[in-house]
Formats: structure tokens, C-alpha cells, sequence
């Protein structure tokens, strides 16, 4: 059953006996007032009149046939037992005898209590002979409307009538509205999905259906940013997929090449040149930093990159990094030297910073000339602070390029290259790792010839 | 108990394992190698001296496997791992693992954590430290070469003993002067150069022992082969 329909039958429901037990009991309040006045009234004159004494004199007369009518008032009679001195006379009630003991003369005592029948009343009129005490019950206004003593069943059906249609009205026209206020809010948010996940309707109402409605409102921007959020991790992904894809191809190929070109030499009985070989062995060796890489770029080109800090040794790492190069540097005849304290505590992914000490290494060895040299340099400064810095005497880099060795995105397929301009891609990961942990970078070419990569974090 | 063996290898993969297990035992190692992590489980731990451990075991996770030998004993343990996940490598340690090598590596990267773990302290007579011909006394602050006495200065001294202090490790310049040289003379590195050179010229033969390293500074050499 919808909030309408049920707003309506339970008004009706409760409003409508509401109503009618309230009227009744204001009817009979009513009635029993006016009928205590009427008695009252006539008390009054039965025992301060002439024609109140002149009735009590006929019952003293002819008690057995005392009976009065007299504006609607019928009046019985009494003796001093209270038993009824005329045999149509009902009995004298057992309240009325109970409040007799303690009235007054001429004070009327009432039957009063919602079991009682309204407006009868006894009187205490003399206490000398025949009829000292009177019953009085007021037979109700006289009208048309249904029996005396009876409800004015038609007046309170009427009234009731109408007070549950004054009710019935003033709850609809306060809850109706509301209802068709939150079915509007329900088809907005039921549209939302492609409205872009908004919800326009009620923005600025000031009362609860308003906050519901904000609410919903900035439920949507959620969905809306958390999708945004998984779309780009979608497209980083892919990137990331399709780009590995292509960059092994090229070394992979070189690799197949030489391995076959090795085997031949070898089946045809040839002196095998451990050279061939050794460009084999450089190419496996760039694509194990490849892939290295490809998996550190997606972590910190994930919407939010994936750093996780720890207290670690970076004086280990510089150790670790130089020993997984050096089998390269002596193929390349490079002289890789280095030099670090014993231990240096810092607070990093020591993941990332592996990654970053590791590309600028591969490519201070790879971008230099045969007989070159490497130097890897690691020293605390301060308390917390440290320098490494790695150098070598290569060719450097042309300075027109230095520059845009610093920007963030180095992406594009020129960057990816093992040219020279390919020296960006190691680079960018170690600009956004050194970035990620607040380290400071410095590249340029040194003065005496040969490339400089200086890495910092303030004391 | 049987003897000691020097390297316990768990690896399934049979290719890399055999590898590995030969490069290994070709740079003169005693290795078990075992495929199965669940084999693996109920090795003596205390019976090597080493256990290479790779983390992606079917059966049984390499953790599982450090966790059980941790409980038994302190041999150090390397960890295999292709992943790179700094949560793994921070996992690794918390668990007890000495160090890890993380696939692709070469086999000398390898030999040299191995070497590295199993390094047998460089001999120390007393107070002195011999490297090759080498016979340093930082006591009685002398210099014996292939057993005879060799005249050095107070500075020449320092500077070998800051070198000696960590044999094969190079030195920075900048360290040698700040430790080794006179500080109210204000020596630079220039003055560091010619030291070293008088002192080379003192061990004659044995200079070599005494490299420089390019871009860094110096380092006494125990194995001239080294390099």
C-alpha cells in the first residue's frame, strides 16, 4: 500500500471513532450541566415557592398517587426510610440514599458518573410527616429529537461528521504534499544513473527530505569519481600492457637473434666469439630492467601510487644495486666503483628507491664508452639526511635535452628508446619515486665532461 | 644428524633450480637441492649452513617454510622471489629472512649474497688486520709487509688503517682527510693524493693492494684477482 493510501485510511481509521467517542463525551457533559442546572432550579422553588409547598402538601394529602410532571421534570416521593411512597415510584438509587445521610434541607444531591443516567437528583425537603424527601429526573430539552433521556444520536453522528472531515483534510494537506515531495525525489534518484549520477530535485529544501536528497546527491559524486578513478586504472593498465608488449619485443628479437647466431657457430665447428654472447647478454640484462621498469611505472602511475614506507637500509640497497650491475659493467669493460657507511636508516619503499638507484646506474654504465668509469657515491649528511650521488665520465647528455629530462610525463615512444633520449623513461621513475618520498634530484652534465645525478634528502 | 652441508636450494622450477645449482656448486659450494616445498618441511634447518629459499612453492608457500625453520634455528635464509612488492620484501624480514634476491638475476648477483651471508671474517691477529702481505697493528701502530717492518708516518698510518678498517670497501676522499689527516693543517684532498702515493711507494710490490677507485677514493684489495 503506497504512503498516500496509507496516510488516508489511517486517518479515516483513527479520526473518524476519534471523533465520535470525543463528540459523545461532550454531549453527555453537556447534557448532564444543563440538566443539573434545570434540577437545581427546581429544587430552588420546591422549597422557597408557595407552589413548592402547596406540592408537598398534595403528597402529604394523597401520597400513594404523588406524582408530578412539570417541564420535563418528573418528581417521586420519598418517606422516612426512603422507600417509595407511591407504588410506580422506581427506587430510590443507592448513591442518591448514600449522599442523603450528609445533605443538607433543600440542597439537591446528584447521580452523577458515566455509568449513571444523566440528570436525576434527590431533595431532602422536611422531615415532618409524609414525603420528606423528593426524587427529581429531568427528562432532557424538549425537542423533536429522539426520546426524552435519550442521546441526540443524529446531532452527534452530525458533528462527527464533520470534525473527521476537518481532520481528515488539515492531516492530508500536511502529509500528501510530503508524500509527493519524496516520489518526486524517488524518480530523480531512479533517473540519476543517466543524468551522470546526479540528483537535482530538492537541493535546497531546508528540512529532512532536503538533507535525504543532498545526501543521495553526494552518494552520486562517489560513484561518479570512484568510476573515474577505476577507468584510469583501466587505461594506466592497458598502457602499461601494450607497452611492455612492444619494448621486450625489440631485445627479445636481438636476443633470438644471437643465441641462433651462437648455436650455428657452434654446429659448423666455428670459434664461437664470446662477443656475440656478450650482447646477448646485454640485451637480457635490459630487458630484466625493462620489466623492472614497466612494474615500478604502474605502481606510481596508479591513481593513487602504491608507496609503501618502512625503515630500511639504504646503504644496503646501494650495495644490492651495484652487485646486480656489476656482471654488466665488466661486459661493457666498464669500471664500476662505490662507496657507502656501513648503514644508513632512512624511511622509504625501499622497492622504489631500489628501482631508482638502479636505473641511474644502468644508465650511467650504459650510456658510457668502453674503459669508462662509474662512480656510485652514498654519505649520510647530518642526522637524517643523506647524498648519493652517481657519476661517470661518459659523453653526457646534450643540453638541450637536459631539460626536458625533468618533465614529469616521459611517456612517448622516443622516451622508451635505448638512444639517448631513451635515458628519459629510467629518469621519469626516478624524478616521481624521488618525488613520492620528498628527496630532492639534480641532473646536470659536469664541468670536466660526463654525467651527474645527484639525489638528496635535507638534514 | 648428518654433516654439514653449505646451501640448501628450494626451487621447484627444474630448469632454474638446475641452474642455479650449478653456479653454485662451480664457485666451490656443498648444495642440496630440493623441489618440493612439502619435502622441504622436514629438513634439519641446523644442517646447513645456508638455505636459499624461493617464495612460490606448490604445496607449501616459501613463508610457511621460513616460518617453520625460524621456530628451529638461526641459519641465515635468502628469498627467492620474482615479485617486488615492498609488502612481501618488508613480510620477508618481518619473518625472519636475512635477504632476498628477486628474479631476474645474474648468477654472480647471487654468489654475492651468498658470499656476502657466509663471509668469513678477514683475519684479525690481536689488535691487527692482515690483508694479503699485509700485517696491520693498529696497537702498536705498525706496518709489516711479508713480515718486515715498514716506516710509515703518523698520517700515512691513519690513512691505512681508515683503508684496513674495511677491507675491499672503498673509502670517499672526503672521509680519508676528515679522519686520517692532521686537522689543524687543513689537509685536502690534494694532500690525501700525495699521501697515498708516498705510501704506495713504501709497499712497492704490494701497491697493488692499495686500488683507487675512480670517483670515489681508495680501498685496500685483498685478492688481486679481484675486478
Amino acid at each position: 500500500m503506497g504512503l498516500r493510501a496509507r496516510v488516508i485510511v489511517m486517518l479515516v481509521v483513527a479520526v473518524v471513532p476519534i471523533t465520535a467517542v470525543f463528540s459523545l463525551v461532550r454531549v453527555r457533559g453537556e447534557r448532564a450541566l444543563a440538566a443539573e442546572r434545570a434540577l437545581a432550579r427546581v429544587s430552588t422553588r420546591i422549597v422557597d415557592s408557595p407552589r413548592g409547598e402547596r406540592l408537598i402538601q398534595r403528597c402529604q394529602r394523597a401520597p400513594g398517587r404523588f406524582i408530578v410532571r412539570q417541564r420535563g421534570v418528573t418528581i417521586h416521593a420519598y418517606d422516612a426510610s426512603l422507600a417509595p411512597v407511591s407504588p410506580n415510584a422506581p427506587a430510590l438509587e443507592p448513591e442518591l440514599v448514600e449522599a442523603l445521610r450528609d445533605a443538607e434541607f433543600g440542597e439537591p444531591v446528584f447521580l452523577r458518573g458515566w455509568t449513571a443516567p444523566v440528570g436525576v437528583s434527590a431533595l431532602r425537603v422536611h422531615d415532618l410527616g409524609a414525603c420528606p424527601v423528593l426524587r427529581l429526573q429531568w427528562g432532557g430539552p424538549r425537542g423533536p429529537h429522539g426520546p426524552p433521556g435519550g442521546l441526540p444520536l443524529g446531532m452527534i453522528l452530525w458533528q462527527s461528521l464533520l470534525l473527521s472531515g476537518v481532520l481528515v483534510l488539515t492531516g492530508a494537506g500536511i502529509a500528501l504534499p510530503l508524500v509527493r515531495r519524496i516520489s518526486k525525489l524517488t524518480d530523480a534518484v531512479k533517473q540519476a544513473p543517466e543524468r551522470d549520477w546526479t540528483v537535482d530535485v530538492e537541493r535546497n529544501s531546508a528540512d529532512e527530505i532536503g538533507e535525504l536528497a543532498r545526501a543521495f546527491h553526494a552518494t552520486g559524486r562517489k560513484v561518479v569519481e570512484t568510476i573515474r578513478a577505476l577507468e584510469e586504472r583501466d587505461a594506466a593498465l592497458e598502457a602499461y600492457v601494450s607497452n611492455t608488449t612492444h619494448d621486450l619485443a625489440i631485445p627479445l628479437t636481438v636476443l633470438q637473434h644471437r643465441l641462433r647466431a651462437a648455436q650455428k657457430a657452434l654446429r659448423d665447428g666455428e670459434e664461437l666469439d664470446p662477443e656475440l654472447l656478450g650482447v646477448a647478454l646485454e640485451e637480457s640484462h635490459y630487458i630484466g630492467a625493462l620489466i623492472s621498469n614497466m612494474s615500478a611505472a604502474a605502481k606510481l602511475e596508479a591513481a593513487q601510487a602504491h608507496v609503501k614506507l618502512h625503515e630500511m637500509d639504504l646503504a644496503e640497497v646501494v650495495a644490492r644495486v651495484v652487485s646486480r650491475h656489476e656482471p654488466i659493467a665488466q661486459q661493457r669493460d666498464v669500471e664500476l666503483g662505490w662507496a657507502a657507511p656501513e648503514v644508513l636508516t632512512i624511511t622509504g619503499d625501499s622497492t622504489l628507491i631500489e628501482q631508482a638507484c638502479s636505473n641511474l646506474v644502468q644508465n650511467a654504465i650504459q650510456y658510457n664508452a668502453r674503459g669508462g668509469h662509474v662512480a656510485v657515491v652514498l654519505e649520510p649528511v647530518g642526522e637524517l639526511g643523506f647524498e648519493l650521488k652517481v657519476f661517470d665520465d661518459g659523453p653526457g647528455v646534450p643540453d638541450a635535452m637536459l631539460g626536458s629530462l625533468t618533465e614529469r610525463e616521459v611517456r612517448g615512444d622516443a622516451a622508451r628508446s635505448r638512444n639517448p633520449g631513451g635515458l628519459g623513461f629510467g629518469l621519469a621513475i626516478v624524478r616521481k619515486v624521488c618525488e613520492v618520498h620528498g628527496f630532492g634530484l639534480q641532473v646536470e652534465n659536469a664541468p670536466e665532461g660526463g654525467f651527474v645525478v645527484v639525489m638528496t634528502r635535507a638534514a | 644428524m648428518g654433516e654439514t652441508r653449505d646451501i640448501l636450494l628450494v626451487e621447484d622450477d627444474e630448469r632454474l633450480g638446475a641452474e642455479v645449482h650449478a653456479s653454485l656448486t662451480g664457485a666451490g659450494y656443498d648444495v642440496e637441492w630440493m623441489t618440493s616445498g612439502t619435502d622441504a618441511l622436514w629438513v634439519e634447518p641446523e644442517s646447513y649452513r645456508l638455505i636459499i629459499l624461493d617464495l612460490m612453492l606448490p604445496g607449501q608457500h616459501g613463508f610457511d617454510l621460513l616460518k617453520q625453520y625460524r621456530e628451529r634455528s638461526d641459519v641465515p635464509v635468502i628469498i627467492l622471489t620474482a615479485r617486488k612488492d615492498t609488502f612481501d620484501k618488508v613480510r620477508g624480514f618481518e619473518l625472519g629472512g636475512d635477504d632476498y634476491v628477486t628474479k631476474p638475476f645474474w648468477p654472480e648477483e647471487l654468489l654475492a649474497r651468498v658470499s656476502a651471508r657466509l663471509r668469513r671474517p678477514v683475519m684479525r691477529r690481536a689488535a691487527g688486520i692482515a690483508i694479503g702481505p699485509l700485517e696491520i697493528d693498529t696497537e702498536a701502530r705498525e706496518l709489516r709487509l711479508d713480515g718486515e717492518f715498514v716506516e710509515l708516518t703518523k698520517v700515512e698510518f691513519d690513512v691505512l688503517a681508515q683503508l684496513a678498517a674495511r677491507p675491499n670497501m672503498a673509502i670517499t676522499r672526503r672521509q680519508l682527510v676528515d679522519r686520517a689527516l692532521d686537522e689543524e693543517r687543513e689537509g685536502t684532498e690534494r694532500t690525501l693524493d700525495v699521501h697515498i702515493s708516498r705510501i704506495r711507494k713504501k709497499l712497492g710490490a704490494a701497491s697493488k693492494h692499495l686500488a683507487t677507485v675512480w670517483g670515489v677514493g681508495y680501498k685496500l684489495v685483498e685478492s688481486l684477482e679481484d675486478h
